[in-house]
């Protein structure tokens, strides 16, 4: 070995690391060799000088008195195992991971999570039942959804189930659902009426028990839900207004609310109530078989005049209507006793023309009043001109003329076109006797136009039919060549027909509708308008057309669904008669889906109104859709032929009931025949208007009132016969296409839904203020549930127990595992409770129930359709209701048969002595039938001999 | 090697009682025999401490948890083993445990001023060392074999400080320590080796 090997080894060799033979070698040669001894010297002289130091004094004293101190004997390692708190801060550590590890496994697989799904069921807070005579049971129906609680992304595949708790009948299976692609389940199911009967009453309230289960979780909770039973009285009067000491003649029939089938023998009262709600008259009656009832309350004498109510309640459902009592020939109407009529000579003025009206005054009972009359023009309020003043002659005639400025206040249509009001005030003997007014039409331009999308609004981004009409300022229709221009890309062109009606398709952008609109009628006059029609916010995105608005009962049902190109399918939720009665997802493609559906339970004998409402799943809610209507009427309506026979006090009718149900048999008329004056106007659907408002009411609440119930088309569907004004077949052609009803209306049908259920939750709520359904939410359970977290708390303590008993045992023993071990378990003891205890409890179910309370005003039995405005009822607000046209359109009362049978053919004649043999006679009939209830009101000319109308089904009539 | 001379033997060479004997008479009740073991013991226990832990004032602390250690777990004792070792692996764990302390407080020097001037520190047990320039190099070289040391694995530095200055033989180190003979002596290699690293070129 050389010197350098050794001095390599030097230091294995001073610390005896060398092996023996090795080591043997180096001390040879360090025996031999001075330097490398040197060497090894001056290593051992290096690490030397860290040497023993002494104690300090007394050490060993001290030690030894504070030893003597305690001598209990302790446990002592004799030698600790290397690093002992090292392996047990590794087992705590990992005991710790461990159970994190293993507990979130066991959730894993046992498919589980905190909060993992959310489930939510829009669903009415009550179901209207169907009645025993109803063909089927009530249909209802609730959207299901049920969401990931984390992430809100819709849960496919989720099962579950629906009960109805009855707390008197038991529980009612009402369905199961498997929720679909988007994570919604529609749910229909019938609601026999038979769930009512061992409720003693005509509400129940139940709880709708829902189950829902997925691969993330369980939802399982209860709303709250009333089965009702509510009836709608149908009433009618023989007059208007009476004076005191006449007979007040009422007849109705009590549908039940949902199927609008009668309501037989049930028991109703008849009470006459001053303007308080104080019952002045009341009679008991009992509705027939048929569902038909009649009273006759006879007025006091002395019955002090004014506006009174007539209440027909029937199981808790009340329905009433005004009517007037004014005493003989000293009416207390506002303006005085006298009635004034003013008649504009032509239905529109251009500025600077002089408008020309005619007077007419005449008292209560018909006789021409003379006196002194001040007309006074307004455009919006503003005065036209000084008051002007004339006369009325002996036979209470007179003329005005009033030139018009050429300048219009700049009032709706910047000065273009305006309405002028004229108000006249007739003085009899110094004193104010009589007031009326008038509205004429004042345009500069001869054409108007009006422009309204199919569905009441924009739809963004599908193909919206655009109606656009023409008319004069009157109304009258104008046959004209119509061309819209929209960003250089569309250009279409189109005539009007008969009506002044186009239809132009066209797809607006995301701004909405931008461009032109040029109008060319017959003359050559040609206007051209600019075209802005903005989106609502928020914008729908939906479009449903419906194939038709009138559909017979059993005919399927057809609608295309229009949508965003990217959206794969939208919800469709149907109402019927108000309930919801079936939700459906219609698949799109190419932004395209077709519907049809039937309502087969209910086959050819239903009557109604279906809403359709369509969404895009993830919307934001009801907000964006657009709600369509369409009418349902028996397949085979029935028609009514009326033949007036005979002269003088033999003049009789005979009303024929044909069509129909084949196999009805006989069936129940109740007629009531009543003479109209001479120059009575309008045509059916005026006095259609004036059946159902129970009052005389200005053009355009009776506009508003088609508008708004959709009449209009099934009014020329049932051709409603000869003599409608010309303006009224307008006024229902264009409101017809473009009716779009309140979305209030049917508020039980509303609850689109999206994924992200609180957003939604709130958003519907938000929607429908104290209208909406019961929304509700929960939050999944944990399972395993607290029991087992118990269970395993208890093995992890008891583990720990048992280790501190051994470690107790083993005290004065040097057992080196006790305390680790300890740890180790109280560490997994603490983690897996924790896991599966705390977080738990921590993270229980809860149940939020938005159960939002309806309005006081659904729980009247306007339920189906509401009243008119009540504005128009009292005669407030913005509306103005004319003075009563005494002597102009009351009729006299010919024949009232409140229920009269017709023999096997159908056929019943009524005697009508005295009946006039000029002018009209007002028919008005309701039929029933063994499978409807229809009817109709219309004109008879009283010089004609027969005449055949179509009768309305009563979803229509109310 | 001149340092290994000073250390007490495993079993006394003179006429006095081995430390084995000492303790079972202790055990037996003999509070004297207990006296006696300490005092023997004083010197190397208490150096060792203090150059595990560096400190003075830490080592008097440790000292006494060993005897009181000591005085406790005598029942436990082993008469067929050797004390020696058995202390020493008390005083191991002592100073383990005192160490996870001392880790904390690392900024604190391993030898303060204050410790230089006590009586006994290392350097005035030199007699040969004469002059003032060399005390002044032997004083520097301390210092950097304290840091080297210092600078080891506790397990290297319990390995070395036991064999190196305590005079334990490998076997002995190994129960002390509570590894075994192989793990000690690896221990001790690598030892070796950072210290040669940062020595060598002061020898």
């Amino acid at each position: 070995m050389t010197c350098e090997q050794i001095q390599d080894r030097l230091w294995e060799y001073c610390f005896e690391l060398l092996e023996p033979g090795e080591s043997q070698r180096v001390a040879e040669h360090l025996r031999r060799c001075p330097g490398c001894t040197r060497q090894l010297a001056r290593l051992r002289e290096l690490l030397a000088p860290w040497q023993e130091v002494s104690a300090p004094t007394g050490l060993a004293e001290r030690a030894l008195e504070a030893a003597e101190e305690s001598r209990e004997p302790v446990v002592v390692a004799e030698v600790e195992p290397v690093g002992w708190h090292v392996v047990t801060r590794w087992l705590v550590a990992a005991g710790v991971v461990a159970a994190v590890v293993l507990s979130g496994v066991y959730v894993h697989l046992a498919g589980l999570r905190p909060d993992a799904q959310d489930t939510m069921v829009i669903a009415p807070h009550r179901f209207a039942l169907s009645g025993p005579l109803a063909p089927a049971p009530a249909q209802g129906a609730v959207r299901i959804l049920v969401t990931d609680g984390k992430t809100g992304a819709p849960v496919a595949r989720a099962h579950g189930k629906m009960d109805l708790l009855d707390p008197t009948s038991g529980p009612y299976h009402l369905g199961s659902f498997e929720t679909e692609r988007s994570g919604t389940a529609p749910l229909g199911f019938l609601l026999p009426g038979l769930l009512l009967e061992e409720a003693d009453g005509r509400t129940d309230h139940c709880e709708l028990a829902v189950l829902a289960v997925s691969e993330l979780g369980e939802d399982r909770f209860s709303l709250p839900v009333a089965l009702e039973r509510a009836y709608r009285p149908l009433l009618e009067t023989d007059q208007d207004f009476y004076r005191p000491g006449e007979t007040v003649r009422v007849r109705g029939v009590l549908l039940d609310e949902i199927m609008l089938r009668p309501q037989p023998d049930l028991r109703a009262t008849v009470a006459l109530l001053d303007r308080d709600g104080g019952p002045l008259l009341s009679q008991e009656t009992t509705a027939s078989h048929w569902g038909l009832f009649a009273a006759e309350l006879p007025l006091p004498a002395d019955l002090a005049p004014g506006e009174y109510r007539l209440a027909v309640s029937a199981a808790e459902s009340v329905s009433e209507r005004p009517f007037q009592v004014m005493a003989g020939r000293e009416p207390s109407s506002p303006g005085g006793d006298v009635l004034l009529r003013l008649q504009a000579r032509r239905r529109w003025y251009r500025p600077g023309e002089v408008v020309q009206v005619n007077l007419r005054a005449r008292d209560a009972w018909g006789e021409p009043v003379a006196g002194e009359i001040e007309l006074r023009a307004t455009i919006a309020c503003q005065p036209v001109g000084p008051t002007v003043t004339a006369e009325t002659d002996a036979r209470g005639r007179g003329t005005v003329s009033l030139a018009l400025p050429e300048v219009l206040p700049p009032a709706d249509e910047g000065g273009e076109a305006a309405v002028l009001r004229l108000e006249a005030r007739l003085r009899k003997d110094g004193k104010a006797a009589g007031v009326a007014e008038t509205f004429v039409a004042v345009s500069r331009e001869p054409v108007r136009v009006a422009v309204r999308p199919e569905a009441g609004v924009l739809v963004p981004g599908v193909e919206n039919l655009l109606y656009v009409l023409v008319t004069r300022p009157d109304g009258a229709p104008v046959s004209a060549e119509v061309t819209v221009d929209v960003e250089e890309s569309t250009h279409l062109v189109s005539r009007t027909d008969e009506v002044g009606l186009v239809a132009l398709a066209v797809t607006p952008s995301d701004e909405g509708l931008q461009g032109t609109l040029t109008v060319r009628d017959d003359t050559g006059y040609q206007r051209r308008l600019a075209l802005d029609l903005p989106l609502p916010s928020p914008a729908p995105r939906v479009l449903v057309r419906p194939e038709r608005w009138y559909v017979p009962g059993d005919e399927p049902i057809r609608a295309t669904v229009l949508g965003p190109k990217d959206a794969r399918e939208v919800f469709l939720d149907v109402a019927f008669n108000g309930q919801l009665a079936l939700t459906r997802t219609v698949p799109l493609t190419e932004g395209v889906g077709h519907l049809k559906f039937s309502l087969s339970d209910y086959r050819a004998e239903v009557v109604g109104v279906l809403e359709l409402r369509a969404y895009v799943p993830g919307d934001t809610g009801p907000a964006g859709s657009v709600a369509r209507q369409m009418c349902v009427g028996p397949s085979r309506p029935v028609a009514l032929r009326a033949e007036l026979r005979g002269q003088g006090e033999e003049r009789r009718l005979t009303l024929s009931v044909a069509g129909g149900e084949e196999d009805r048999g006989p069936a129940l008329l109740s007629v009531a025949v009543s003479a109209l004056p001479p120059g009575a106007e309008g045509g059916p659907a005026r006095w259609m208007s004036r059946y159902l408002l129970g009052d005389h009411a200005p053009d355009d609440a009776v506009r508003a009132w088609l508008e708004k119930y959709a009449l209009a088309d099934l009014l020329s569907q049932t051709g409603a016969g000869p003599g409608t004004a010309q303006s009224d077949r307008l006024a229902l052609a264009f409101l017809g296409a473009g009716r779009q009803l309140l979305p209030e209306q049917f508020l039980t049908a509303a609850g689109p839904v999206g994924p992200q259920v609180a957003a939604q939750a709130l958003q519907v709520k938000r929607t429908y203020p104290g209208k909406v359904a019961s929304v509700a939410r929960t939050q999944a359970r944990w399972i395993p549930p607290v029991g087992v977290g118990l269970w395993v708390l208890a093995c992890g303590l008891g583990l720990a127990g048992l280790t501190a008993v051994v470690q107790g045992v083993w005290r004065m023993g040097s057992s080196p595992l006790a305390g680790p071990l300890a740890q180790t378990a109280i560490a997994w003891a603490t983690t897996v409770a924790l896991v599966f205890v705390v977080l738990p409890l921590a993270d229980s179910p809860q149940t939020y129930l938005l159960s939002a309370r309806q309005a006081e005003e659904d729980a009247s039995p306007e339920v189906l359709l509401p009243a008119p405005p009540p504005a128009l009822l009292a005669g407030e607000g913005p509306i103005h209701l004319p003075p009563v046209r005494l002597a102009g359109q009351r009729p006299r009362t010919l024949a009232w048969e409140p229920g009269v049978q017709t023999d096997q053919r159908g056929v019943v004649e009524l005697a009508l002595p005295g009946a006039p043999t000029e002018g009209r006679l007002r028919v008005s009939v309701l039929v029933v039938t063994g499978s409807s209830v229809s009817g109709t009101t219309f004109a008879l000319r009283a010089d004609t001999s027969s005449q055949t109308v179509a009768l309305l089904t009563h979803a229509a009539l109310n | 090697m001149a340092d290994r001379r000073n250390r007490p033997g495993a079993r006394s060479t003179g006429g006095g009682p081995t430390d084995e004997e000492l303790l079972v008479r202790f055990v037996e009740g003999d509070r004297e025999a207990l006296a006696e073991l300490v005092r023997r013991y004083e010197r190397p226990l208490f150096s060792y401490l203090v150059r595990m832990l560096g400190q003075s004032a830490a080592a008097e602390d440790a000292f006494q948890e060993v005897c009181l250690r000591l005085v406790r777990g005598a029942d436990t004792y082993d008469a067929s083993r050797l004390v020696r070792p058995w202390l020493y692996a008390i005083a191991t764990n002592v100073c383990r445990r005192q160490g996870a302390r001392r880790k904390r407080q690392r900024a604190i020097p391993l030898d303060s001023p204050a410790d230089e001037e006590e009586p006994g520190s290392a350097l005035e047990l030199r007699a040969d060392i004469v002059s003032p320039v060399e005390v002044a190099e032997r004083r520097e070289l301390a210092q950097l074999v304290r840091e080297a040391v210092e600078a080891l694995t506790e397990h290297q530095q319990e390995v070395f400080v036991l064999y190196q200055y305590q005079g334990l033989k490998y076997v002995e180190i190994a129960r002390a320590v509570g590894r075994p003979l192989g793990t000690v002596k690896s221990d001790m290699f690598y030892a070796l080796r950072t210290l040669r690293r940062r020595l060598e070129r002061y020898r």
